[in-house]
């Protein structure tokens, strides 16, 4: 496989409709990060990112759409011309995943596109390329961290919410040998000291394999079944704050 | 005049070596394990380079989908402007092999040497990651080198920075 039609700038110059490909759109939003990818059969897949920079207000709701428009007309391509929308549906932050739902589910009702959800931690596993386990690790804030498993397309471990202290744990109640995992995320980053001691290793702050890949979101979408429209929702596996302190408040 | 250095593939064997260099070229070093990792992946291309068979860089590139990620690149602190890392890239471009290929990078803004060394590969910037560097906080350059920076263009780049609200 060339990357032509991303690469080849004369290519750029005056883009070619591509009616013979399938167009997936795919986008996250569960993290700071707004990305955004379109994969069209028999071309490179592209990918448009917004990452605030630390103490910045993510921009999902500002980002999300002009970074859709964006990739669609380098490939000179429309809405109308998405096949299926792959919608990273969490965990997250609550905001970001609503806003990214919202918008799939809207897009979807304009153009006909069919919808897939995409776990965005399996996301992270796929975009990480390692043969091995990979522990999907993601910052939850307020102390603990989404996590899950996967080696290949097989889950391990379900996406949960726990306490960093106890990734480790998730790791050593596998029989895969620690030294084997792979964890990625900006939760394995953000609790490195938690997972390193326990073998588990955990590549570098700045490599790509950290963030979510909107390429990986088009291509788990492209392979799935579609997800009905009522049914696409985030995954929050947490409660938001406000309906836990009503539950507690109601109990 | 110093010696072009040789240029072969890094190895497992040559990690210690990695190391001690690593430690003494950069205030955060990566960790063995990280090395180890990029070392087995196939879709990388690690590459060390020697003088009299001592050890004076190293640079590890890996392709994650159709983007090459130069992830690390090191000269030992006392063979520094001696053409080591200009050896190193050449190898690595020569070695991707590919007209088509884009590779992309992050340098400290203050590491005006590198930026020149990576703009003379016809690497461009195209974006900023603000308090990137954990140390300092210092903020990253994100360079690329496409069939378009080749050009004198930013077209083709993936993520040339934020779209404003307001070009839609």
């Amino acid at each position: 496989m060339s990357p032509h039609r991303a690469s080849a700038p004369d290519d750029l110059a005056r883009p070619a409709p591509q009616s013979a490909g399938r167009a997936v759109l795919g986008f996250d939003t569960a993290t700071p990060d707004t990305v955004v990818g379109l994969q069209v059969d028999g071309a490179a897949p592209l990918e448009l990112r917004h990452a605030p920079a630390p103490g910045e207000r993510p921009g999902h709701a500002s980002q999300l759409l002009p970074l859709a428009r964006a990739l669609l007309d380098r490939a000179g391509l429309t809405f109308a011309d998405v096949a299926r929308i792959g919608v990273g549906v969490g965990p997250g932050t609550f905001t970001g995943l609503r806003i990214g739902v919202a918008t799939a589910r809207a897009l979807a009702q304009g153009s006909g596109a069919e919808l897939a959800a995409v776990s965005t931690l399996r996301a992270l596993a796929e975009g990480a390329g390692h043969d091995g386990p990979v522990l999907a690790v993601l910052d939850a804030r307020r102390g603990e961290a989404f996590a899950a498993a996967y080696r290949g397309g097989e889950e391990l471990i379900a996406p949960v919410a726990v306490r960093p202290g106890a990734l480790r744990g998730l790791v050593a109640g596998r029989p895969e040998p620690a030294e084997t995992w792979l964890a990625v995320g900006n939760g394995a980053l953000a609790f490195r000291d938690q997972l390193e001691p326990a073998a588990v290793t955990v590549p570098a702050d700045g490599n790509p394999c950290h963030r979510v890949s909107a390429v990986a979101i088009c291509r788990l979408a492209a392979r799935g079944a579609p997800t009905a429209r009522d049914m696409l929702v985030p995954e929050y596996v947490r409660l938001p704050d406000a309906e836990e302190a009503r539950r507690r408040r109601a109990s | 005049m110093s010696t072009t250095p040789d240029i072969s593939r890094l190895t497992y064997a040559d990690l210690p070596q990695v190391i001690a260099i690593e430690r003494r070229a950069f205030p955060t070093p990566w960790s063995l394990a990280m090395f180890v990792l990029e070392l087995s992946k196939p879709s990388g291309v690690c590459l060390s380079a020697r003088r009299d068979g001592r050890m004076v860089g190293y640079v590890v590139c890996s392709r994650y989908d159709t983007v090459w990620h130069i992830m690390n690149v090191a000269v030992d602190p006392d063979e520094r402007r001696t053409g080591v890392a200009t050896a190193l890239l050449d190898a690595l471009l020569d070695r991707v092999g590919d007209r088509h290929a884009r590779f992309t990078l992050e340098v400290r803004q203050s590491n005006r040497a590198a930026i020149a060394l990576y703009e003379g590969f016809g690497f461009r910037t195209a974006g900023l990651r603000r308090r990137y560097y954990q140390d300092n906080g210092e903020d990253a350059l994100i360079m690329w080198r496409t069939p378009a920076t080749l050009n004198g263009s930013l077209e083709d780049i993936p993520a040339a920075g934020p779209v404003t609200p307001s070009r839609s």
